[in-house]
C-alpha cells in the first residue's frame, strides 16, 4: 500500500449582486415567470453590443481587495466558444489572459492550525441559461429553456491546487462565504444558484513531483455535498491507484441521491475553447483612485471584527467566533447593544442569549436571524429587565418563549401575567413566615449549625412567589427570622 | 509552423486530416508563413500591443434595471423553432 497525497482545487462561481445583467438592462430577480427578464442583448439577437455593468466590475475589485489580490489595472475580456444551448451566443464572455484580480490569498483554520490558500485569480463572466430536464418528478423526453439567468454577472475565483482535505475546502466555501456576505458584494446563496463550485481532485504518491490525474466535480451546490463529493472522489482514487488502473482526466458529476461521482464527458482540451479577445467590449484601464476609492469602501471584515468583539465586548474567543460568524448576526448583537446602557456590564449576557437560547430557536425552526421573531430591541429590552432584577433568569426564559412566539415586547408579557419581582419587604416577609413553619426539618436542621439548610427554605419560598421574589431580600429576611 | 500546431489546428477545426495532407498542408502554410516573416524586421520594441482598435477606454453604465417590452419579448420568443408556455422548447440534452 503506498501512501497518498490528495491536491484539491476550487473553482467558485459567485453571482454578483446587481440589480441588472452585467452586458444588458435586464432584471435580475430570482424565480421571475420564465423567460420574462430577457431582451435582444442577453438572448443575442444579430447585431447587439454588450455594454458593461459598471458595478459588477466593482463587485469583484472589491472581493478581490478584501482577499489580498492584486488588481490588474488593464484588462480586457474574452470569448469562450462552446456550444450548448443554454449559451444563446454560443460563446460566453469572460475573462482569460488578464483577468480583474490575480494572486489573492485567504487563511482558513482547521483543527486550530491556519493554513494560507493561495488564489489564483478573480475574474468577470456572464451566467448562462437554466435548462429544465424534469416538471415536478416527471422526466421529460425534450428539455425547456430559460434565458433568465443569461448574462447575470458572475465572479469566478480559481484556488490553486492547495488544499488537502474535504475539511479544508468546507472551512475554505465557509469563510469564502463569509467574508463576501460581509462585502455584499454576493448573496453567496447555494440553494438559488447564486454560489456554485466545481472541485478538481488529484491523488498522489507522498513525494511524486508529477501531479495527479485530475478529476473535476462539477456544479456543487451545497457546502455538504462538496465534502461528500471529495470523500467519495478520493476513495475512488485510491481504489483505482491500488489496483494498478489508470486514472482518466474527465469531468463528473456529484449525484446527491446515490452519493456517488458519475462521469459527465472526457474532459475538453484548452483548445476547443478558441479563446480570442472580445471585439465588442473595451478594454478597462482602472486609475488607481478608482481602486483606492472602492478599497475605502470597504466594510469591517470578520477576523477584525471577532478581534474588536474580544477587546471591546470582553467576550471569549468562542463568543465572538459565534457572533462574527455571519455579518447577519454580528449586526443583530451590535443593534441589541447599541439599545442598552450600562453596555460594559451585559456584553457578554447579551451574547449568551444570542448564542444559546435564541440560534436554538433559530436552528430548530429553520429561521434566518435577520427575520427572527425577536427583534433586537425587544431582546435588548429583555436583557435589561433582567440586569436591572426585575424578572428573575428563570422567569427571563417564559417570557422568552413567548416572545418568540408572538413576536411582541417583553414588558408586555410581564405586565400581563404579572412577572414583575417582588421586592416589598413586607410582602416576602409574609411569605417567609409561612415557609418555615412548613418546613420544621430545615429550620430545626438550620439551628443545629447546618446553614446550607437554609437553601431549601429558599427554595420554598421562591416556589411560592413563582420566582417572583427578590432572591437577595428573601435570604436576608429568612437569616434575620431564624437567628 | 510545427506538426503538433498544425494537428491543433486541424482539432479546432474540426477536420480530419491523414498524414500526406499534414505534410502538403505543412509545406504550404509555412510558405505563406515565410511570406509574411518579412513583417518581423520591423522594430516595434516601443509600441504596445493593440488590444482593440478603438482607443475606446472604460465604457461601462450604470446598475439600473429597465426592463424590456413584452412586445420585443415576445417578437424573441416567437422566433424560436418550438416552445412551450413561455420556455424554449428544444432536444433533450442529457441523456439518463
Amino acid at each position: 500500500m503506498f501512501r497518498y497525497e490528495v491536491l484539491i482545487g476550487l473553482e467558485v462561481h459567485m453571482q454578483i449582486n446587481t440589480k441588472s445583467k452585467i452586458f444588458c438592462e435586464c432584471s435580475t430577480q430570482f424565480g421571475a415567470e420564465a423567460n420574462s427578464n430577457i431582451c435582444v442583448i442577453c438572448t443575442s439577437q444579430p447585431g447587439v453590443i454588450p455594454i458593461l455593468n459598471k458595478k459588477a466590475v466593482e463587485g469583484v475589485i472589491k472581493t478581490g481587495l478584501a482577499l489580498n489580490f492584486t488588481i490588474n489595472r488593464r484588462c480586457t475580456f474574452a470569448r469562450k466558444q462552446y456550444f450548448y444551448p443554454d449559451v444563446p451566443k454560443n460563446y460566453q464572455i469572460t475573462q482569460f489572459e488578464s483577468p480583474l484580480c490575480s494572486n489573492g490569498k485567504l487563511s482558513i483554520i482547521v483543527n486550530e492550525r491556519e493554513k494560507i490558500i493561495n488564489i489564483e485569480r478573480i475574474h468577470l463572466e456572464e451566467d448562462t441559461g437554466k435548462l429544465l430536464h424534469k416538471i415536478g418528478g416527471k422526466k421529460l423526453n425534450y428539455s425547456l429553456l430559460d434565458l433568465n439567468r443569461a448574462g447575470i454577472g458572475l465572479m469566478e475565483l480559481v484556488t490553486k491546487p492547495e488544499l488537502s482535505s474535504p475539511q479544508e475546502a468546507v472551512e475554505f466555501l465557509r469563510e469564502l462565504k463569509n467574508i463576501v456576505e460581509y462585502l455584499d458584494t454576493s448573496e453567496c446563496n447555494m440553494e438559488e444558484g447564486k454560489m456554485r463550485c466545481d472541485v478538481n481532485v488529484s491523488v498522489r504518491i507522498v513525494g511524486q513531483k508529477k501531479l495527479g490525474v485530475r478529476v473535476e466535480i462539477k456544479n456543487m451546490n451545497s457546502i455538504s455535498g462538496v465534502k461528500d463529493a471529495i470523500t467519495y472522489e478520493v476513495q475512488r482514487h485510491k481504489k483505482i491507484l491500488n489496483s494498478g488502473a489508470r486514472l482518466v482526466q474527465e469531468t463528473r458529476f456529484w449525484d446527491a441521491e446515490e452519493k456517488v461521482t458519475k462521469s459527465m464527458r472526457l474532459k475538453e482540451n484548452i483548445l476547443d475553447y478558441r479563446y480570442f479577445t472580445e471585439p465588442d467590449l473595451v478594454p478597462l484601464y482602472l486609475s488607481n483612485c478608482f481602486i483606492e476609492n472602492l478599497y475605502k469602501q470597504l466594510p469591517e471584515l470578520p477576523r477584525i471584527k471577532k478581534a474588536r468583539f474580544i477587546k471591546n465586548y470582553n467576550l471569549s474567543e468562542y463568543d465572538a467566533s459565534y457572533l462574527t460568524s455571519s455579518k447577519m448576526i454580528a449586526e443583530y448583537y451590535e443593534d441589541a447593544l447599541s439599545n442598552l446602557d450600562n453596555k460594559n456590564s451585559v456584553t457578554k449576557l447579551l451574547a449568551n442569549w444570542i448564542s444559546t437560547e435564541l440560534s436554538a430557536k433559530l436552528n430548530a425552526s429553520k429561521i434566518c436571524i435577520t427575520k427572527s421573531p425577536i427583534s433586537s430591541k425587544n431582546l435588548s429590552k429583555l436583557i435589561s429587565l433582567i440586569q436591572n432584577e426585575i424578572i428573575s433568569g428563570k422567569i427571563a426564559k417564559i417570557v422568552f418563549e413567548e416572545m418568540y412566539e408572538k413576536s411582541i415586547d417583553p414588558e408586555i408579557i410581564i405586565k400581563k401575567r404579572g412577572f414583575t419581582r417582588i421586592s416589598d419587604e413586607s410582602v416576602i416577609t409574609e411569605i417567609c413566615e409561612k415557609a418555615i413553619i412548613e418546613s420544621p426539618n430545615a429550620v430545626a436542621e438550620f439551628k443545629i449549625g447546618k446553614k446550607r439548610a437554609i437553601d431549601a427554605i429558599i427554595g420554598l419560598v421562591m416556589k411560592k412567589s413563582k420566582g417572583q421574589a427578590d432572591p437577595k431580600l428573601v435570604n436576608k429576611i429568612l437569616i434575620k427570622k431564624l437567628n | 509552423m510545427l506538426k503538433s500546431e498544425l494537428n491543433d489546428v486541424a482539432f479546432v477545426a474540426k477536420i480530419f486530416i491523414n498524414d500526406v495532407e499534414k505534410e502538403r498542408y505543412l509545406k504550404s502554410i509555412n510558405e505563406m508563413l515565410d511570406y509574411v516573416k518579412i513583417l518581423l524586421e520591423l522594430d516595434i520594441n516601443n509600441l504596445e500591443p493593440t488590444i482593440h482598435v478603438t482607443k475606446l477606454r472604460n465604457i461601462w453604465r450604470e446598475d439600473v434595471v429597465k426592463k424590456c417590452s413584452n412586445e420585443v419579448i415576445n417578437q424573441i420568443l416567437n422566433a424560436a423553432p418550438e416552445k412551450e408556455g413561455n420556455f424554449y422548447k428544444i432536444r433533450k440534452v442529457i441523456e439518463s
